[in-house]
């Protein structure tokens, strides 16, 4: 026999304040959990969908990045003519040997620099990713100091915006058109010309090399081809892989978003507690009279443990709006791997916030149980000569 | 009988609830001479514990004056009166009201504090105190630890701590058994006649009114006169 | 203070709630007294000992370009320049790719070396022995007792970005201020060779006379090399450690914000149980009131009791901290640049001020409320 729900509800009614300031705390813990989560998510999220699957990334063996990579043009020659590389439409093979370069930008607002990776490609690399567009102005020139940024990149930093000058290396870059690689680690990156940036940064090799294979199950041949050439000294990656090694980056923001909720989830679960036992103490009375109208130990225990948890979960859902406005704002940390700035955007998903109301419903579950539980325990007779 | 302490003239006292103004005290004049024993008796809501509490100096009156000593209580703020209460009012309250964290000798104590006294000084006042309701062997004991007429007689010991001009008791026998309420009203009694102590006590049980010298009675907000032992002049000008 | 034990008691008449509250309040003060450490262990980044006296220079477009060796001679000439040391970071990796064994490891000139960084103490004959050998290597002690390397180790790290794979013998240990001692510093002639001598510096490190100086020969260095074919950035060694932090993101932006949401969380809570506290002693308020205690009084010991509640949990969750990090090693849970986490005196401090201030706040409002009770409702809700 279940005590009634209205009477958890009406009850929640009576003790407004002290609802209010639990479910106040619930939220608060609810918003954190969900904002750094949603900051690891972003950043996951990024590196995650970079890449597509039948695309090599080939770098110098044993350099783990592209920025530390140099692949001379001669092996790039080669590469092309090696047989499992696509060729699109006009024959052309499928394989774009790009110069990564790291170099320092000021933060637009702070002056502070950081790293941003500077690409020069071909049109191979554009074929490549398909994934990236162009949103505004336009392509580079070949042979001249021009540029294209990533939309985010434009916001980020002091002379990257359309029309703006950026002096990097030995050339002053016009940034002639922004583009939006689709939420990948591009949308972290300059483009443009490769020679230009090979003349600009003094750089006789190239840093990597992009091929597509004919198809994902032939990839792996063509892996094994190319790191079969020994004297090339060459090592090839998925280019998926390659982006999901690097997933590591989101590492600190997660262990601090998962180490904040639950140590402030504590904190907030003594709060709970402390509001449920003043919830018994008051109603002492009541107790004993519902024990000796008949309801059991049993349904006495649920009725204040279903109390505890509806102020949770109203908790967590106001935790979740009040999350909600961080999601798409963009910010930049440094991937360790790379040593350059990566942009990305708080990402709240449906997953997260559902992860948040189990979290919530979690903490007045645990917050809940040791009062219910003396609730249930409390010996009719004595509870009812209480007043 | 001896001087004037209190005098109570056209005391009036309405409560606002809902814009409507409802009546307690309805133009209450009384003249208490020090030394006097009075009881304040009638219904539920006849006023009566509204009454003392103007006297006690924890409420006010909407109109009139309360003098007591030659001092017209009604006009003191807040600050006044908690410092006017702290030296002249002594309280028993029917629950006794002791605080529960507190032992027998430090609920005795906290009036104490309120005054310059050293800590040896109060130990004096406290022993004194307490073994005047003869609980001088249960100092350290906690409330809990005490029965309701002995819980009484610490609150009592509170009252007469600091040697208030006058004690207000609001039914103080009113959650004891016979026995026990009888040795309360009987020490009641004696602090009246050997301390010479001034006290307005509030009850709705006539035997408690026996002991005391004069009992008025109350009945909506006004005074009516009864066969008390003692007369008290409605008016007086 | 007369009413201290009236103060003692009232907080103790409710020992679950009471625990509860500390306990919550020990929570956010350990997280604060961990957030704040975390921004006070970055700042401290690039503040080691003589660092006013030390500047880097390196090329103007980025820390991944090279100078030429024949700078040095030239840097040598500007007046005010004590020492110089050609230091490139090597990167290489120890046993495996993972955060638990990244070292920062540099090859450097073995003799300059010493003298841009004079405080270090190391033995004369292991100096000697480093100085002699073209594969030795020396570190801080703190890295030799991190990965247990004794004198004459074998360490073997294999290369990223520059196609080499040192095997180093360990020949000295120094000693130095803790941010020092976790590095790992080989000869720059033994790359080179092994790249077969491309003269590439990363950075030149230079001591000066005077930190007075910094500002001139900071410009006069880069004057110099402005146009030429690698053009300089000269900075103090504090900005160039400043910045790599500064590259992690807004670390301290997130962190002053989370530890704001963390005490107001807190302080709800605080508040909540005092609020409940407050209305439970409805009638002891009125009683004592009507003894005469002035509603200031009885506001400051109940104020005081919340004060005592929380200092008691701020005490707590700083020792909490104190003890925990004393043990768990951060550096190894893969968030950079924490090596040298600690807790400085002047966060407890801060630390224990907050916890204060949550007490103030918590009990600052049920407080006033109860001082403003009218003794008469007060009274009448039990009788």
């Amino acid at each position: 026999m279940a005590i009634p729900l209205k009477y958890n509800l009406r009850n929640l009614v009576v003790r407004k304040v002290s609802t209010l300031m639990t479910v106040g705390t619930v939220a608060l813990v609810v918003a954190v959990f969900v904002a750094l989560m949603s900051l690891a998510n972003g950043l996951n999220r990024l590196l995650v969908s970079t890449g597509s699957p039948e695309n090599l990334l080939i770098i110098r063996t044993g350099s783990q990045t592209e920025v530390n990579s140099q692949v001379t043009r001669d092996a790039f020659q080669l590469i092309q003519t090696l047989p499992g590389v696509a060729h699109d439409n006009q024959g052309k093979p499928l394989a774009s040997a790009e110069l990564c370069v790291l170099v320092n930008l000021p933060r637009r607002g702070t002056a502070e620099p950081t790293n941003v990776t500077i690409r020069g490609v071909s049109d191979a690399g554009f074929q490549l990713r398909p994934q990236l567009k162009l949103v505004e102005g336009r392509m580079f020139k070949p042979g001249v100091g021009e540029a294209i940024v990533s939309r985010k990149v434009a916001e980020r930093f002091s002379g990257a915006g359309i029309g703006e000058t950026i002096h990097l290396g030995r050339v002053d870059w016009t940034v002639v058109g922004l583009f939006d690689a689709g939420g990948t680690a591009f949308d972290s990156e300059i483009w443009a010309d490769s020679n230009v940036v090979a003349d600009a940064f003094d750089r006789s090799q190239f840093s990597s090399v992009l091929a597509k294979a004919e198809s994902v199950s032939t990839r792996d041949q063509l892996a094994n081809r190319i790191e079969g050439e020994q004297r090339l000294k060459l090592e090839t990656k998925p280019e998926t892989k390659y982006y999901e090694e690097q997933t590591a980056a989101a590492g600190p923001m997660k262990v601090l978003g998962i180490f904040v909720a639950i140590v402030m989830g504590v904190g907030a679960c003594f709060g709970g507690m402390n509001t449920m036992y003043a919830a018994v103490a008051h109603r002492t009375r009541e107790i004993g009279t519902l024990r000796a109208l008949g309801f059991s130990r049993g349904s006495i225990l649920l009725s204040f443990v279903i109390e505890s948890i509806i102020i949770a979960l109203i908790g967590g859902a106001v935790g979740c709006l009040l999350a909600l406005p961080v999601n798409g704002i963009s910010t930049g940390t440094m991937n360790f791997r790379t040593f350059s700035e990566l942009t990305f955007s708080f990402r709240i998903t449906a997953d997260l916030l559902v992860s948040a109301i189990i979290f919530s419903a979690f903490l007045g579950l645990l917050g809940g149980l040791l009062p219910s539980r003396m609730a249930a325990r409390l010996p009719i007779i004595k509870a009812l000569r209480e007043f | 009988m001896g001087e004037t302490l209190i005098s109570i003239e056209g005391l009036r006292k309405h409560y606002k609830r809902d814009e409507i103004d409802i009546p307690v005290l309805d133009d209450i004049n009384i003249e208490v001479a020090r030394g006097e024993f009075l009881a304040l008796m009638g219904p539920s809501g006849s006023g009566k514990t509204t009454l003392l509490n103007m006297i006690a100096g924890i409420d006010k009156p909407s109109s009139g004056r309360v003098t007591i000593d030659g001092k017209n209580i009604a006009a003191f703020n807040e600050k006044q009166l908690a410092k006017w209460r702290a030296r002249h009012v002594g309280f028993i309250f029917q629950l006794y009201n002791l605080i529960p964290v507190l032992t027998a000798f430090e609920n005795v104590e906290l009036p104490l504090l309120l005054t310059g006294l050293s800590k040896s000084k109060r130990r004096e006042h406290v022993m004194t105190a307490l073994s005047v309701v003869g609980l001088a062997d249960r100092v350290g004991h906690y409330p809990r630890q005490l029965s309701g007429g002995q819980e009484q007689r610490v609150a009592i010991a509170r009252a007469v701590v600091t040697d208030p001009t006058l004690l207000v008791a609001d039914e103080p026998t009113g959650d004891l058994d016979a026995k026990a309420a009888e040795e309360i009203l009987e020490l009641i009694k004696r602090l009246n006649e050997e301390f010479n102590k001034t006290i307005i006590m509030v009850t709705h049980d006539p035997r408690a009114a026996s002991y005391a010298h004069a009992t008025l009675h109350l009945e909506k907000g006004v005074l009516s006169k009864s066969g008390g032992v003692y007369e008290v002049p409605a008016a007086h000008n | 203070m007369k009413y201290l034990r009236l103060i003692i008691k009232n907080a103790g008449r409710n020992k679950r709630r009471t625990i509860l509250t500390m306990l919550s309040v020990a929570i956010a003060v350990f997280l604060l007294v961990t957030m704040r450490s975390v921004v006070t262990t970055l700042d401290g980044i690039g503040q080691p000992t003589g660092a006013e006296s030390r500047l880097v220079i390196r090329r103007s477009t980025s820390l991944a370009d090279a100078m030429p060796e024949s700078y040095e001679a030239k840097i040598k000439q500007v007046p005010g320049v004590v020492a110089t040391c050609p230091s490139n970071w090597f990167g290489g990796v120890y046993k495996e790719d993972k955060p638990q064994y990244f070292i920062a490891q540099f090859f450097v000139d073995p003799k300059e070396v010493f003298e841009v960084w004079p405080d270090w103490k190391l033995a004369d004959d292991e100096r000697a022995a480093f100085q002699q050998e073209r594969t030795a290597a020396i570190c801080g002690r703190k890295l030799a007792n991190k990965f247990g390397w004794k004198i004459g180790d074998v360490i073997e790290l294999k290369g990223t970005f520059l196609p080499v794979n040192p095997r180093l013998t360990l020949r000295g240990i120094f000693t130095s201020d803790p941010q020092q001692e976790e590095v790992l510093y080989f000869h720059r002639a033994y790359v080179e060779e092994a790249l077969g001598r491309p003269g590439q510096v990363g950075t030149y490190r230079i001591k000066i006379d005077s930190p007075a100086n910094a500002a001139r020969i900071m410009d006069t260095i880069d004057q110099m090399f402005a146009n030429s074919s690698a053009p300089t950035k000269t900075e103090t060694e504090a900005a160039f450690s400043a910045a790599f932090v500064s590259m992690l993101g807004n670390v301290r932006g997130l962190i002053t914000i989370v530890g704001l949401v963390v005490v107001f969380t807190i302080s709800l809570i605080a508040a909540n149980s005092m609020a409940m506290t407050a209305r439970e002693r409805f009638t002891e308020v009125a009683v004592m009131k009507a003894l005469g205690f002035r509603p200031g009084v009885v506001l400051s010991i109940m104020l005081s009791e919340a004060i005592l509640i929380a200092l008691l949990g701020g005490l707590l969750g700083t020792i909490g901290a104190k003890f925990l990090f004393s043990f768990a090693r951060l550096e190894t849970s893969g968030l950079p640049f924490l090596q040298n986490f600690k807790i400085l005196p002047a966060t407890i401090v801060l630390s224990l001020f907050v916890s204060a201030l949550i007490g103030l706040f918590s009990g600052g409002i049920p407080a006033w409320g109860a001082a403003k009770v009218r003794i008469v409702d007060g009274l009448r809700r039990v009788a």
